[in-house]
């Protein structure tokens, strides 16, 4: 692509995202960092698990989106005896012309491009990782038979971090095909008052399609193509190798409170959902400072605590905190 | 580039995004390069003037061989220059000005991602893309990215260049010596003296392998240098000549002590330059022949008329025939020792006869600076209670017996035996007593007069020059008799008066009013 022509798909890009944007204020209110988490997850090709007390609007959050899309929607309500078939498919018994049968596979709701996945953890381990193959692969093994999911494919999955009576923690294996971790915070007074207002009248606001399938492909092909300098890499492995409690320049929380630092996987993610947010940002290239704002969701759920830091209460979110104030932007340099 | 010092400029609106992103860079390049030697600058401008004090104290406290202001000059310029090296190794280069330009601007980047695509991908699209992405925003002049700044040390050099202004104009102390005080003529010409005598020596140690005596050297020839450069007085100087005077004969008395048994202690190196045994590398060769077992019969009868000199070292003449019947029956290794502590012993003598002959030279030095303890062989304390005029006046007015022997190195003997020793003819010089002559320098007081009845009291008594003065200086002498009155004068150690003596009658013939012509015409 020639100078001209990045500068046009840029300017068509951030002309689609902005129409997205609109269609999605219609109906949500506030929750700004979760619905450019949830886009920059969309763009970056990857996999979103959103976290919150119930009634923050995380499923309607998604619904919004996935009218914004023009893409096949599905939801699966996870419950602790929700089945692997009832999420992939299974194969059942036909009766053909002739009266012979046979088995046929039945796609479960999986086979949509948009899934999502409310409260994830209510279901058992088991059937969380039915979602396994199909997060990573974006392919479906059934028997001896592989399907393939169709593309664009986003989980958006839901969880709420406070009722731990009959949920199941995620495994670390499952957590770590989620791109990016956001959690949804309560409204302020402002925000409340124009959800009664939304909420409470005659119709919720229709959210119009804007965007379709083969479009968002463009996008995330575009967001392929920002660049990013190699100190501005270099800051980014920096950051997820300071998370490794054995590494030298590990910080002091991650040296006393973690157990394992983010994976190899942590950097992908911080690198991608680094170029959406340049790319949101009309800009070419991704800087420090997207970086930063990447860390926290990319990272947040690749940090697992040891027994001493779970037992203080210690955070993600100071771990990453702690991680953005001692790391320094330039190696050997001071933070900018 | 924009022209006022806060202008901006919009880069879109010229064309060669990829050329003036570059003129950019390198630009920004020159102003960090630029900020970097201006801040270390200050710092080497702070500790180059806090080190030209340090020099200036230093060279005034101890009294260092340098002149004060252009060693003062020279630490300034060190700290300068080694500012300047600090800053050539920390030059950072386009691609680290660049990133460190994009924190200062906030350009998120851009500038530093577009240089490092344009270095590593040079005329593509992408770069060009890059590259007025970069620029469109409007960027600030280089050196309002990068101003000129001071450092904390170069804000504190003012206050550096107060201390050294202070340290030149105030008087630290008693000892420090004026700055414009002229120098010293006779300490100077010591000086010289000491230092050529040093380097002979260095040449012959070196020559002949006598590592303390090269050392010693090294001393003479640092003090006669300080001497030669004026920054020591007349009693600086003696000071240091007593203290170099007592390390030589210490050293002298240690090389002896370890290599020569008791008994030839005092046996005189000439008597050993004077044996075919100890000319020039004959022992060596003799010890390489007995080695090998070549040893002829010419170089066995040598041996054997050499008994003499060699037990006056200490070794039983039945041990040297022992050795060379030993030898005869071909065992070899006893008469091989045998040499083998002959030639250590010699080597010990010659490093002595060295040292000795440079004590000499210090205390002719100290002599012609004035000091009375120089010619008793005094080094140490009692040089210097012989400083004091009064003391040096009892001392010869109580004409004290001067034991040449006593710390004149084992050679004294031989020094004192005509044709033995050194070699040379030591001149008579008979004992005159002080009341006898008057020297022009020295003062008479007399008191005249009638304090009552009875005779008539008449008082005379002579001062002798103070440390630091002398009663002929060596510039009076012409200087066709200088060597001749300083061979005269290392032969032997002479009381004062003598000593005065010796130098009136060579202060006569530098004028004519002698009879003499020559040192040997001398009384």
């Amino acid at each position: 692509m020639n100078a001209a022509g990045h500068e046009e798909s840029m300017d068509q890009a951030l002309e689609r995202l902005d129409a997205l944007q609109r269609e999605i204020d219609r109906r949500i209110v506030g929750h700004r960092a979760v619905i450019e988490g949830i886009l920059a997850g969309l763009l970056a090709g990857g996999h979103v698990l959103l976290e919150g007390v119930p009634g923050l609007g995380k499923t309607l959050l998604v619904k919004s989106l996935s009218d914004a899309l023009q893409l096949e929607f599905a939801r699966i309500q996870f419950t602790p005896d929700l089945m692997p078939a009832d999420i992939i498919g299974t194969q059942m018994v036909m009766l053909d012309e002739g009266g012979g049968r046979h088995f046929s596979f039945q796609p479960g709701p999986v086979f949509t491009q948009l899934l999502l996945a409310d409260e994830i953890n209510r279901a058992t381990p088991k059937t969380q990782s039915a979602l396994l193959e199909a997060m990573e692969e974006k392919k479906v093994t059934v028997g001896r038979t592989g399907h393939s999911l169709q593309e664009p494919f986003m989980v958006l999955a839901t969880q709420n971090p406070i009722e731990m009576e009959g949920t199941y923690p995620l495994p670390e294996a499952q957590l770590d095909r989620f791109l990016l971790k956001l959690t949804a915070s309560f409204p302020e007074a402002e925000d409340l008052s124009r959800i009664v207002d939304r909420t409470t009248g005659s119709a919720l606001p229709e959210v119009r399609p804007v965007m379709s399938g083969p479009e968002l492909e463009e996008l995330r092909a575009l967001v392929r193509q920002v660049v990013i300098a190699e100190h501005v890499k270099g800051y980014a492995i920096r950051l997820v190798l300071s998370t490794h409690p054995d590494h030298p320049s590990a910080t002091p929380l991650a040296r006393r409170y973690v157990r394992h630092g983010a994976s190899p996987r942590g950097v992908q993610s911080l690198v991608l959902t680094a170029k959406a947010f340049a790319l949101f940002a009309g800009r070419l290239n991704v800087s420090f400072e997207d970086i930063e704002a990447a860390a926290a969701p990319a990272l947040r759920h690749r940090v697992l605590l040891n027994f001493e830091g779970e037992a203080e209460g210690i955070g993600a979110e100071d771990l990453v905190g702690e991680l953005l104030r001692e790391t320094p932007v330039v190696e050997g340099g001071a933070r900018a | 580039m924009a022209t006022g010092a806060f202008a901006w400029e919009s880069a879109l609106s010229r064309p060669e995004a990829g050329v003036r992103l570059g003129d950019f860079v390198r630009d920004l390049t020159r102003a960090r390069r630029l900020q970097i030697f201006v801040e270390l600058a200050g710092g080497g401008l702070f500790f180059g003037l806090l080190a030209a004090c340090v020099s200036i104290l230093a060279t005034r406290l101890f009294e260092l061989p340098f002149p004060v202001w252009p060693a003062a000059g020279a630490a300034l310029a060190l700290g300068l220059v080694a500012a300047a090296g600090l800053a050539w190794r920390r030059r950072p280069d386009t691609l680290q000005v660049s990133i460190l330009a994009d924190i200062e601007i906030g350009l998120e980047q851009r500038l530093s991602t577009a240089w490092e695509f344009a270095l590593r991908h040079p005329g593509t699209a992408l770069t060009a893309r890059l590259a007025a992405q970069a620029l469109a925003r409007r960027v600030p002049m280089t050196n309002i990215v990068f101003p000129l700044r001071i450092s904390v040390w170069g804000r504190l050099a003012p206050l550096a260049a107060l201390l050294l202004a202070l340290v030149a104009l105030v008087d630290p102390g008693w000892r420090i010596q004026d700055p414009v005080a002229p120098v010293d003529p006779l300490v100077a010409e010591e000086g010289v003296r000491l230092r050529e005598h040093g380097q002979r020596m260095e040449e012959q140690a070196r020559r002949e392998s006598l590592p303390r005596s090269r050392e010693a050297a090294s001393g003479l020839q640092r003090l006669g240098a300080r001497m030669e450069s004026g920054s020591s007085s007349r009693e600086q100087a003696l000071s240091r000549l007593r203290e170099l005077d007592a390390a030589l004969g210490g050293e002298r008395r240690a090389v002896l002590a370890q290599s020569l048994p008791a008994a030839a202690a005092d046996l005189p190196p000439g008597t050993l330059a004077g044996a075919p045994l100890f000319s020039d590398g004959r022992l060596g060769a003799l010890l390489s022949s007995v080695q090998q077992g070549t040893l002829t019969p010419g170089d066995l009868e040598m041996l054997g008329n050499e008994s003499t000199w060699i037990s006056a070292l200490g070794i039983a003449p039945e041990e040297l025939e022992q050795a060379l019947a030993r030898y005869a029956s071909g065992e070899h290794e006893a008469l091989a020792q045998l040499l083998e502590t002959l030639s250590e012993m010699d080597g010990a003598i010659r490093e002595a006869q060295l040292l000795w002959d440079a004590e000499q030279v210090v205390r002719l030095a100290r002599e012609n600076l004035g000091d009375a303890g120089a010619l008793l062989g005094f080094p140490g304390e009692r040089g210097d209670a012989a400083d004091r005029g009064d003391g040096a006046l009892a001392l010869l007015n109580a004409r004290v017996p001067v034991r040449a022997d006593e710390d004149a190195g084992p050679f004294s003997a031989a020094l004192k035996a005509p044709g033995r020793g050194m070699g040379v003819q030591t001149p008579s010089i008979p004992s005159v007593s002080p009341r006898s002559r008057r020297t022009p320098d020295e003062v008479a007081l007399e008191i005249k007069g009638r304090p009552g009845e009875g005779d008539v009291y008449r008082t005379e008594a002579r001062v002798l020059p103070r440390a630091g003065q002398v009663s002929i200086p060596a510039a009076l002498l012409s200087p066709e008799f200088h060597g001749e009155l300083e061979a005269v004068l290392a032969k032997q150690s002479y009381p004062l008066h003598q000593r005065e003596l010796v130098r009136q009658y060579f202060l006569r013939l530098s004028q004519g009013t002698s009879e003499g012509r020559t040192a040997k015409d001398a009384p």
